[in-house]
């Protein structure tokens, strides 16, 4: 079922919405997920301390080298989704945020010669009469510094922001990547 | 600075021409037999390493000696491609059956900074339990960069509150009993394919 998922969603074809949808207007969400992730109380303890130093890790037994700071970012996860724009204006995602997460960003990745590269991008256009599929290898909605574990079956609420339609609250389902 | 740069993949040497398109996953059903893995003819006996890894002991790639190896290089904070593809190797691990037991699913960190093997290890046990993180750093992974075509490279000018990105190579490296490299995938291979391949692998005398 996962897989058929997966599959539907990285042909590039309409999704069925099987999951949670919301509408503003003439903005309709579809099928919202998000990977699961794992926070450990480290991270957690970073976070609440606001990017304070990380220190206490000397613990392993071998000796392993361990790095003196996790540069404040804490743990980071993915959402996705399909945007759907039923108006005849185009549209632009401008905004995502949520409370379980410090940070978000809109973030697009490529694949050039084998090389992958991750880069922010600061809107997310939706075509008038059309839809753009925020998937993997493609567009995703980056959480930076996320707060607790998000395991299968865990939900993520997001406040989407468009230009036009304004804000659109979002559930997604944490799903097994 | 992790800054690894060497020949693209390319230069590994013996890859076959490959046909079809580079999007596979536009094709369902079962693994056509047109998809862009790459054979390495003939195999390429790789360069030991030893980095720590997740459970804080020291690894090294001849460790492993005896089993059909998984490889792929990537970091926690990338959350596309790399989760993407931990989660193909969970596929191709129950597609192997009990077979997918004797099979080691490695992930070495290229962002050996933040990577640590404490790090490390909650990512990859998210995946599954018997996934190895190991933590690459400019250190260990400069030696063995030529042999897997590895480019990493830290990208702080991208303005993102994750600190900084990394661009790095994703392929996926099938590496056999005796720590040859034999076969790698672009990334979009149908994890069907790779199990396959593994399975055929496993008959090996090792």
């Amino acid at each position: 079922m996962v897989l058929l998922v997966l599959l539907l969603s990285a042909c590039g074809g309409p999704s069925a919405s099987t999951g949670t949808s919301a509408r503003n207007g003439e903005i309709e969400v579809q099928t919202a997920w998000a990977r699961p992730v794992t926070v450990g109380d480290a991270a957690a303890a970073t976070d609440a301390a606001e990017h304070g130093a990380h220190s206490g890790q000397g613990d392993t037994a071998s000796g392993t080298v361990v790095s003196g700071s996790t540069q404040g970012s804490g743990v980071t996860g993915a959402a996705y989704m399909t945007i759907v724009n039923t108006g005849s204006a185009a549209d632009q995602l401008v905004k995502v945020t949520t409370e379980i997460a410090d940070q978000v960003e809109l973030h697009t990745t490529t694949i050039e010669n084998n090389v992958a590269q991750m880069r922010p991008v600061t809107v997310v256009d939706v075509p008038a009469n059309g839809q753009v599929e925020l998937k993997p290898g493609s567009y995703h909605v980056m959480l930076i510094g996320v707060k607790q574990t998000l395991a299968p079956g865990d939900t993520v609420p997001l406040t989407l922001t468009f230009q036009n339609a304004g804000e659109v609250q979002v559930t997604a389902e944490v799903r097994e990547s | 600075m992790v800054v690894l740069a060497a020949a693209l993949l390319a230069a590994c040497g013996g890859a076959p021409s490959t046909t079809s398109s580079s999007s596979t996953r536009e094709t369902s059903a079962a693994a056509p037999s047109g998809e862009p893995r790459n054979v390495v003819e003939p195999p390429k006996q790789l360069v030991d390493f030893e980095m720590p890894s997740n459970t804080g002991e020291t690894v090294k790639l001849s460790d492993f000696r005896g089993k059909p190896v998984l490889l792929f290089f990537g970091y926690t904070h990338c959350p596309d491609y790399c989760p993407t593809t931990l989660g193909e190797f969970k596929q191709i691990k129950k597609q192997l059956g009990e077979q997918g037991d004797d099979v080691a699913y490695v992930f070495v960190s290229v962002d050996g900074e933040r990577d640590t093997p404490e790090v490390l290890n909650r990512y990859v046990t998210t995946f599954d339990p018997s996934f190895v993180g190991l933590q690459g750093t400019s250190a260990n992974l400069q030696p063995i960069a030529k042999d897997y075509g590895l480019y990493a490279k830290k990208n702080t000018e991208a303005g993102s509150a994750a600190g900084y990105l990394v661009d790095h190579t994703v392929v996926t490296y099938l590496i056999d009993k005796q720590g040859q490299l034999r076969v790698f995938y672009p990334f979009g291979v149908q994890p069907s394919t790779i199990a396959n391949d593994v399975e055929t692998m496993l008959k090996e005398e090792a």
